[in-house]
C-alpha cells in the first residue's frame, strides 16, 4: 500500500517537474484552460444564481391566477365572473386586478402598471411595506401612485412627486407619488407603478368592470390543483395558472437561455480541446528519446502513461481551481458583468441585480465535465502514443 | 549469467525491408566476467546488446539472462526483468537534460515506489563512490563530459543490477576519461558484476580488465581472448 | 525533503478553502437577496409573479400574463425573440 502511494507520489513529482521544465508550454495551456473554465463556470453560476433567486423570491407568488383567453390570446375578464366562483369551497379570497405595461416613448422603457382594488384614493394597500409614504387627500384629477426605484430614475422624477402618463388617446393623466418601494426589494419592484384599479383602468382605457386577471388565494395549499381544475370548468375559456407552474416556467425560461449560452460556449470548449490535442500530440524526438530511456531503465508503459495522466490532472486541477474561483467572484462581486446581458436581453431599465450563487455539487460536476473531460479526452491518445514508444530506439 | 544458443533476430521479417541482424549467435558469459563485443558498425553489436539487455526477445533460439529465458516473455515482464538485473550505460549517456544529477540518478527508482529519503540515500552512496557528490544539484547539461559519464554509470548501478551493459562507452571520451572509465569497470568486476561492453575502441579491447573479446561480423559471432588472438 | 506533490496538494487544499469561503459567504448573503424578508412580503401582498430582471418585454417580466404571440408584439418595430433581442436594441 505504501509502495503504491509512493509510486504515485514519485510519478506525480516527476510530472510536476516536467510541467515546470516546460513552463512556457504549461502556462499557455493553463491560461487557456483557466479562461475556458471561467467562462463555462461563470455562465453556469450566473444562471444558477438567477434561478435560485427566482425560487427564493417567488415563494409567495399567488396560488392561483385566472385569466381569460379569446382566440388563444389573453383578453380582459369581467368582475361579474367572480360570484360564479363562490360555489367553490376552499377559496379564501379573490382579488381582481389590472396588470399592464406602459411603454414610455420618451426613454423607451417598459413600466409595469398594477391596479389594485385595495388601493384607495386616500388609503395605501394594507400590509405593503414601503420605504416612503405620504398618504394625503388628493384632488380628483390626480391619481395616487406607488413606484419602484428604476421608475423614479428613468422618469427623472427627482424631488418632484407629480408626473403624467399618456392614455392611448394621447391625453395626459396625472399621478402623484404617495409611496415608493425600498431599493432592497428592487429585484421585484424596480419597474413597478402601483395605483388604484380605477386609475389603472382609466390609464389604459379599459372598459368598466373589466380586469386582466383574478388572484385566487386558497386556504389549504394541498387543494390548489383541485380548485384550479374547478375554476377551469366553471369559467369557460379561462386560463388558470398555479404557483407551481409559474415557478416551473421560470426555471425553464432561464434553463433555456443558459442552455443557448452553453451551446455558444461549446465552440470555446472545442477550440480548447483542439489546442490541448495539438499541444499534447506533437511528440518531439526529444520526448520520444526521453520515454525510450525511461522504459529502458525499467519504466512500464503504464508508468509512462501515468506521468502523462498526472500532468493532465495537475494542469486540470490548477486551471479548474483558478477558473472556478474567478467565476464565483465574477458572479458574486461583479454581478456577472460579462455574461449577464446574454441572460437578460436588452432592457432600458436596468434594475439593480443582486446575484448570489448557490453551491450545488451538480454544477461542479457539469462545469468539470464540460472542461476537464474534453481536455483528458484530447490528451489520452497522445499519452498512449508516448507510452508505447519502444525502448530500442535508444540502442 | 548470460547464455545465448543459436539466437536469431530478424527485423520486419517477411517484409521488403527485412533484416537478419543476428545469425545463429551462441555466447555464454560467466558471472563476474567482463566481455567486450567488437565489430564494424552494422554488424549486429547493438542487436546483441539489446537481446542481452532484455529489450526484446529473440526471433528464435534461446536467450537466458540472469537465470531467466527471454523467449516469448511479454513486454511487461521483459521490462520488470530488465529493471532487476540490467544496468545500461548508453553511448551518449542519454541523461535527461534540464534535470539535476540527483534526479537523473534516481530515475529508475521512481516507478518502484521507493520513498524520496531512500532514493537519496542510494544515490548519495553512489555519488560518493563516483566522486560527483559536489555536483548533486547541478543540471546535467552544466557538468563536464567525464562527470556526465559517471552520472550515467551511477544511474546504471542504482538498482544494484548483476549485469552492466555499456554501448560504445568511450566513443566520446578522451584518453584520460577512457582510462578512468576502465578503472571503474575494474571496480565493478571486483564487486562481482558481469559487464558486457560493445566497442571498437582499441583502448578498450586491449585493456587488461577485459577478459574476453567477442567479434561479431555480419551477424555472426567469433571470439578472441584478451590478448587479441583469434580462437 | 519536500516533494513537488506536497505543493500541489497544498494548492488543492488552498483552492478548496478559498471556494469554501466563497460558498459560506454566499450562503450567508442569501438573505440580502430577499431584502431580509421584504421581498416575499411585497410579492405576496401585490401578487407579483416575476423578478424584475429584464424589462424589455412582457413575456420576460411577467411570464404568467402573456400569450403565445406576445414576443412579437411588444415593441413597435422589434421582433423580441430571444437571441436577437439579447443583442439588438430596437431603434
Amino acid at each position: 500500500m505504501k509502495t503504491f502511494f509512493n509510486r504515485h507520489l514519485n510519478i506525480l513529482d516527476y510530472a510536476i517537474g516536467n510541467l515546470w521544465r516546460g513552463r512556457f508550454r504549461s502556462v499557455s495551456i493553463l491560461v487557456v484552460f483557466t479562461i475556458t473554465v471561467f467562462m463555462v463556470a461563470s455562465f453556469s453560476l450566473l444562471s444558477n444564481s438567477l434561478r435560485s433567486a427566482a425560487v427564493q423570491l417567488l415563494e409567495t407568488v399567488p396560488e392561483i391566477i385566472v385569466q381569460k383567453l379569446e382566440a388563444g390570446r389573453q383578453v380582459g375578464i369581467s368582475i361579474d365572473e367572480i360570484p360564479k366562483l363562490d360555489t367553490i369551497y376552499g377559496i379564501s379570497e379573490i382579488n381582481p386586478r389590472i396588470w399592464g405595461y406602459y411603454f414610455d416613448e420618451i426613454n423607451g422603457a417598459n413600466y409595469t402598471v398594477i391596479g389594485d382594488p385595495r388601493f384607495g384614493r386616500d388609503q395605501l394597500i394594507p400590509g405593503l411595506p414601503l420605504e416612503m409614504s405620504s398618504p394625503e387627500k388628493l384632488n380628483p384629477a390626480i391619481s395616487p401612485a406607488v413606484v419602484g426605484t428604476s421608475f423614479v430614475q428613468s422618469r427623472r422624477v427627482g424631488q418632484r412627486s407629480n408626473f403624467s402618463l399618456f392614455r392611448p388617446d394621447l391625453s395626459l393623466k396625472s399621478f402623484r407619488i404617495v409611496g415608493s418601494f425600498s431599493d432592497r426589494s428592487s429585484m421585484v419592484t424596480a419597474d413597478l407603478l402601483v395605483t388604484t384599479i380605477e386609475d389603472a383602468r382609466d390609464l389604459f382605457q379599459i372598459q368598466a368592470n373589466q380586469v386582466t386577471d383574478l388572484l385566487v388565494s386558497v386556504a389549504n395549499p394541498s387543494e390548489v390543483n383541485v380548485i384550479a381544475g374547478k375554476i377551469d370548468k366553471i369559467l369557460a375559456g379561462s386560463r388558470v395558472i398555479t404557483r407551481n407552474q409559474i415557478q416551473k416556467t421560470y426555471q425553464v425560461a432561464f434553463g433555456w437561455r443558459s442552455g443557448v449560452g452553453l451551446i455558444c460556449m461549446l465552440g470555446a470548449v472545442t477550440a480548447f480541446a483542439i489546442l490541448a490535442w495539438d499541444r499534447a500530440s506533437s511528440l518531439s524526438p526529444d520526448e520520444a528519446r526521453e520515454v525510450a530511456l525511461m522504459k529502458m531503465v525499467g519504466w512500464q508503459t503504464s508508468d509512462v502513461m501515468l506521468v502523462r495522466f498526472w500532468e493532465s490532472a495537475v494542469l486540470s486541477t490548477i486551471s479548474f481551481g483558478l477558473g472556478y474561483m474567478a467565476a464565483w467572484i465574477h458572479v458574486l462581486f461583479f454581478k456577472g458583468a460579462l455574461f449577464l446581458p446574454i441572460l437578460l436581453g436588452w432592457s432600458v431599465l436596468k434594475p439593480p441585480v443582486v446575484l448570489v450563487p448557490v453551491f450545488r455539487f451538480s454544477d461542479l460536476l457539469l462545469i468539470g465535465s464540460l472542461t476537464i473531460f474534453p481536455y483528458l479526452a484530447a490528451t489520452i491518445i497522445p499519452a498512449w502514443r508516448s507510452g508505447t514508444v519502444k525502448p530500442d530506439a535508444l540502442v | 549469467m548470460i547464455r545465448l544458443e543459436d539466437a536469431e533476430k530478424w527485423y520486419n521479417r517477411g517484409e521488403f525491408n527485412e533484416v537478419h541482424a543476428l545469425k545463429k549467435a551462441s555466447l555464454s558469459v560467466a558471472p563476474g566476467e567482463v566481455v567486450c563485443v567488437t565489430g564494424p558498425s552494422g554488424s549486429g553489436k547493438s542487436t546483441l546488446l539489446s537481446l542481452i539487455g532484455c529489450v526484446f526477445p529473440p526471433t528464435s533460439g534461446l536467450v537466458e539472462v540472469g537465470g531467466r529465458k527471454l523467449s516469448r516473455l511479454p513486454d511487461r515482464f521483459l521490462t520488470m526483468h530488465r529493471q532487476k538485473v540490467i544496468g545500461f550505460i548508453f553511448q551518449q549517456f542519454r541523461l535527461l537534460p534540464g534535470q539535476s544529477v540527483l534526479d537523473n540518478i534516481v530515475l529508475p527508482l521512481l516507478p518502484q515506489g521507493i520513498p524520496p529519503a531512500v532514493q537519496k540515500q542510494i544515490a548519495a552512496s553512489l555519488m560518493e563512490r563516483l566522486s560527483i557528490t559536489a555536483r548533486k544539484d547541478f543540471p546535467v547539461d552544466k557538468i563536464s563530459g567525464g562527470e556526465q559519464q559517471r552520472v550515467a554509470i551511477a544511474r546504471a548501478l542504482v538498482n544494484n543490477p548483476a549485469i552492466i551493459l555499456a554501448d560504445e562507452p568511450t566513443a566520446h571520451l578522451d584518453e584520460q576519461l577512457s582510462r578512468e572509465f576502465l578503472a571503474i569497470v575494474g571496480e565493478l568486476k571486483r564487486d562481482g558484476k558481469t559487464v558486457v561492453i560493445t566497442s571498437h575502441d582499441q583502448r578498450v579491447t586491449t585493456d587488461k580488465v577485459v577478459d574476453r573479446v567477442v567479434e561479431i561480423v555480419d551477424g555472426r559471432i567469433g571470439s578472441r581472448d584478451g590478448n587479441g588472438y583469434a580462437h | 525533503m519536500i516533494r513537488h506533490a506536497t505543493f500541489f496538494l497544498l494548492f488543492c487544499l488552498l483552492f478548496v478553502c478559498f471556494n469554501a469561503a466563497l460558498w459560506i459567504y454566499s450562503a450567508k448573503h442569501q438573505q440580502t437577496l430577499a431584502g431580509d424578508g421584504l421581498v416575499p412580503e411585497i410579492v405576496g401582498t401585490l401578487g407579483l409573479t416575476d423578478l424584475c430582471l429584464a424589462t424589455d418585454a412582457r413575456y420576460i417580466r411577467h411570464l404568467s400574463v402573456s400569450d403565445p404571440l406576445s414576443p412579437y408584439m411588444n415593441h413597435p418595430g422589434a421582433l423580441e425573440h430571444f437571441p436577437s433581442s439579447a443583442l439588438y436594441v430596437p431603434r
